[in-house]
């Protein structure tokens, strides 16, 4: 038997980085089945970005006690620079500062919803579609650099979060998709506008 | 996110949708799926946890040497009194002393 006490902190920043993963995966989902107006039915859209917000708050959070659980971690020892600065990190580098600049991209992509009356809602707009970079950007950390990249489990997890991305984002690409909406249903989101507008 | 008319004063503080249902505040809704995260996160966490404990040790004398695996081993005492444990390999065909352990050396690594 090993005492696996010393390495709670290398778990539990897996575990909340595996958490994170999936909820930025749905996140994505959601919004991008949102701009691809693939939710038709009265009042799914308000309800559907109520929680893609929440979604992406909460996984703001959950990147965050990912890299903040490693300063903890006695084996690894990544330092505040570690686990901030992309590249800086001695173990795996390349993988890892790929999710620190994912990290980064998704708290400025994320965050940026609440200064799109300062930067403009057109400059928000065209900042926001790279949040599909963000879930590239993880899934390559994921794969390179994370420790369970191989198990059949996390395979199966990145195929179920990646198949709806790929074709909500196709559909979404595919020309006059994004603007096809009901007369009744375009009526009826006027007032909405302003916010539903605004994911891209 | 959806300004109320001021004049009504019941639905100033509540936010309402058009269809008249109460819309659930944001901090509620963050509130319930970060507590949702972490219960989920419970679960690969304790499988990490149960994986490592579970673990078995590899003992050196189990990381088998290449001469030595069809060899008897006897553990003799020298002159100046310390153990040695000498393995008369059968596939080289004499008899090699080398001081270690009479226990098995656990060796711990980084599981996972």
């Amino acid at each position: 038997m090993v005492d696996p006490t010393h390495q709670v902190f290398w778990f539990a920043s897996r575990a909340f980085g595996i958490v994170a993963m999936i909820l930025l995966g749905v996140s994505v989902a959601v919004g991008l089945a949102m701009s691809g107006r693939l939710a038709h039915r009265p009042g799914l859209p308000a309800k559907l970005k109520h929680f893609h917000e929440s979604a992406t708050l909460v996984t703001l959070g959950l990147i965050v006690a990912h890299g903040g659980l490693l300063l903890f971690d006695s084996y690894l020892r990544p330092g505040l620079a570690g686990i901030t600065l992309p590249f800086a990190l001695s173990y795996r580098p390349l993988f890892t500062g790929i999710g620190i600049i994912a990290g980064w991209l998704a708290a400025i992509l994320g965050l940026s919803f609440y200064a799109r009356k300062r930067i403009g809602v057109k400059t928000w707009r065209f900042m926001h579609r790279f949040t599909i970079v963000v879930y590239l950007l993880a899934l390559v950390h994921v794969v390179g650099s994370g420790t369970d990249a191989r198990s059949p489990w996390m395979g199966a997890l990145l195929t179920g979060l990646t198949a709806p991305i790929v074709f909500a984002f196709t559909y979404r690409m595919l020309p006059g998709s994004s603007r096809r909406r009901p007369a009744a249903a375009r009526g009826a989101t006027v007032e909405r506008a302003p916010a539903i507008a605004g994911i891209a | 996110m959806t300004e109320q008319p001021a004049s009504n004063p019941q639905t100033r503080s509540t936010p309402v949708a058009r269809t008249g249902r109460r819309r659930p505040s944001l901090y509620r809704t963050v509130l319930s799926l970060g507590i949702a995260a972490i219960v989920a996160a419970w679960l690969p966490f304790s499988m990490f946890y149960i994986t490592a404990v579970n673990k078995q040790a590899t003992p050196v004398s189990a990381i088998s040497a290449p001469h030595s695996t069809t060899g008897t081993t006897r553990v003799v005492t020298t002159a100046s009194g310390a153990t040695q444990v000498v393995s008369a390999s059968a596939s080289t065909g004499g008899a090699s002393t080398g001081a270690r352990a009479a226990t098995p050396i656990p060796v711990s690594t980084r599981t996972s």
